[in-house]
């Protein structure tokens, strides 16, 4: 294994683990224990700080940190006749074209570049030049050629997300048990059966993986990009009430991205369960 | 629990005849190139079942992969039915030590077997009948909708012949085949095999490092030698069928067999050597 080639198979996060399912274990009873261990003990935990933070902000009021319950009413004002949710809307809008085609490419590369020696050694040293540049260095330069379009923040998250997508795609392709191209092999499999029916499917678990991550991404630079430009989305609606002192509107778009980010994860969590089930049941209750 | 039902719609392709004439194989290793064949001759004949035993290193496992196509030999030639075996042959299936991996994991038992009718040597009219007696003959009716990672390494393994054996091979390679499963699982799985070895029919080649084991199950054992020099030595093992894992193990000719094949696993250095 050449050194580049380690780089690019140290980089990938999560293993594709075969053998047996880890043997359960026994459901602790529930007592007063039971409830500091549970995630309710945790979300009370966020109810106390807004809590805390509602006292603070009533206590030694700051026109940088308003209370919570102003916020709230920012909030339903903004969702209800401010423009809050076109906002919302445009980054959506840009962050699916975006994420879409960074799933699609990903996929396709990463998967390429293991079953195909000579796309391997063309696009490496590619992947690996473009990995550690950070992606908003690029907005700049996006702005020149596609001006402050839908198409600026569509093409900056398609270069941030991509890589992580490739890499995994790239990593789960590779780490295919021997035992299991050996069966591709006894039966007789053409190129293209082995690859839609053997390898894409064992690689599904760490394909998933990076569009895990690529989808962290894409909300980070669909909120970005449109903050930095200033032309448009979420980014730009939280900046622009920052600029203009409305400061429990902007922690109103503060609080949308961080629930549109949450819900994101957990739909991604749900489709995730449902197409790698298999895996999923192996690996027991997911991380978030 | 040998299963013996009605003559089979899934009867093997004819031509289960093995010639292997002084195959060599070498790999390309740290410190230059191993040979891990060095010239083995061997006719395997159709329908039979054939143990081939020796120690770690013989090359057995080796030579098994040459047969299911998936090593090329680099000296000598290799040929199923008077074909050369080049790739894998569309007439055998190889089925591996390591079930866990060999399987598809996101498929059913049931799909497994359909992925072997699927890749089958000859198209199945009746796919659906196909995979309803696979799974009656190897037991598992009743786990069809399960996924692998569900099961015990027996049935697991009980899947992966079955995906085998689906898709109507002529012959069957078996890998330490049942060395990775518990004691009472393993003696099931080898009356398993038998069971469908005498009623569909086909070749049986059986990769072991037990001696019990392929005296139980064969009809003919070869004795590798070390470091792949050679067949030591291929003794007939003339049992009555259908073999019993208690009268059968008891029976004086069984312990004669067994005890002349553990002397020439034990001197198939010196002979290796000699040789």
């Amino acid at each position: 294994m050449s050194n580049t080639e380690r780089a690019l198979t140290l980089n990938r996060l999560g293993e594709v683990d075969g053998g047996h399912a880890a043997p359960k274990k026994p459901r602790k009873s529930l007592g007063v224990l039971g409830l500091f261990h549970s995630r309710l003990f945790g979300w009370s935990a966020v109810i106390a700080l807004l809590v805390l933070w509602e006292w603070i902000a009533s206590v030694a009021p700051s026109p940088g940190l308003p209370p919570p319950s102003r916020i709230w009413n920012s909030w339903m004002a903004e969702i209800t006749k401010g423009d809050l949710l076109a906002q919302l809307g445009e980054t959506m809008l840009a962050m699916l074209y975006g994420y879409a085609v960074a799933a699609v490419l990903g996929i396709a590369l990463g998967i390429a570049m293991a079953r195909v020696k000579v796309l391997y050694a063309l696009f490496e040293p590619i992947v690996e030049l473009w990995r550690p540049i950070p992606s908003i260095i690029f907005i700049p330069v996006i702005i020149l050629y596609a001006g402050l379009g839908l198409e600026m923040n569509v093409i900056v998250i398609v270069i941030a997300a991509t890589e992580s997508v490739i890499l995994n795609a790239y990593g789960g392709a590779r780490s295919i048990p021997p035992a299991l191209l050996d069966t591709a092999a006894t039966f007789r499999l053409t190129w293209w059966q082995t690859l839609r029916e053997i390898v894409l499917p064992a690689a599904a678990p760490q394909i998933f993986v990076g569009l895990r991550l690529a989808l962290a991404k894409s909300l980070v630079l669909a909120v970005g990009s449109g903050m930095i430009a200033g032309n448009s989305g979420i980014g730009f609606y939280v900046i622009n009430a920052q600029q203009t002192l409305d400061i429990a509107k902007m922690y109103a778009g503060a609080a949308t991205v961080a629930l549109t980010g949450y819900a994101l994860n957990l739909l991604f969590l749900f489709i995730e369960s449902r197409v790698v089930h298999w895996h999923a049941a192996q690996r027991g209750s997911a991380i978030v | 629990m040998t299963a013996h039902p009605a003559p089979s719609r899934l009867s093997p392709a004819p031509g289960g005849e093995i010639d292997l004439t002084a195959v060599a194989v070498e790999y390309a290793g740290k410190k230059g190139n191993v040979r891990a064949l060095k010239g083995v001759s061997l006719h395997i004949r159709p329908n039979e079942f054939l143990a081939i035993v020796g120690r770690s290193g013989s090359g057995k496992s080796t030579l098994l992969r040459v047969i299911g196509g998936l090593i090329p030999p680099s000296e000598g030639t290799a040929a199923l039915g008077g074909e050369p075996i080049v790739r894998p042959p569309s007439s055998a299936r190889f089925v591996a030590q390591d079930y866990t991996q060999s399987l598809l994991p996101w498929l059913t038992v049931e799909d497994n077997i359909r992925f072997g009718i699927r890749h089958a040597v000859r198209p199945d009219a009746d796919p659906d009948g196909s995979v309803a007696r696979m799974l009656d003959l190897v037991g598992l009716a009743h786990a069809r909708s399960r996924y692998p990672g569900e099961l015990s390494g027996g049935m697991q393994q009980r899947v992966a012949i079955a995906r085998a054996l689906a898709s109507q091979p002529s012959v069957l390679l078996l890998d330490e085949a049942f060395s990775s499963v518990d004691a009472l699982s393993r003696a099931k799985l080898q009356d398993m095999i038998l069971g469908l070895w005498e009623t569909l029919r086909f070749t049986a080649v059986l990769v072991t490092h037990d001696i019990d084991e392929a005296v139980y199950l064969a009809d003919r054992v070869a004795v590798m030698q070390e470091r792949g020099a050679g067949i030591a030595a291929l003794v007939d093992v003339d049992l009555p069928h259908p073999r019993h894992q208690v009268e059968t193990r008891e029976r004086p000719d069984y312990l004669a067999y067994r005890r002349e094949l553990a002397a020439r696993v034990l001197t198939s250095d010196l002979e290796g050597a000699a040789a």
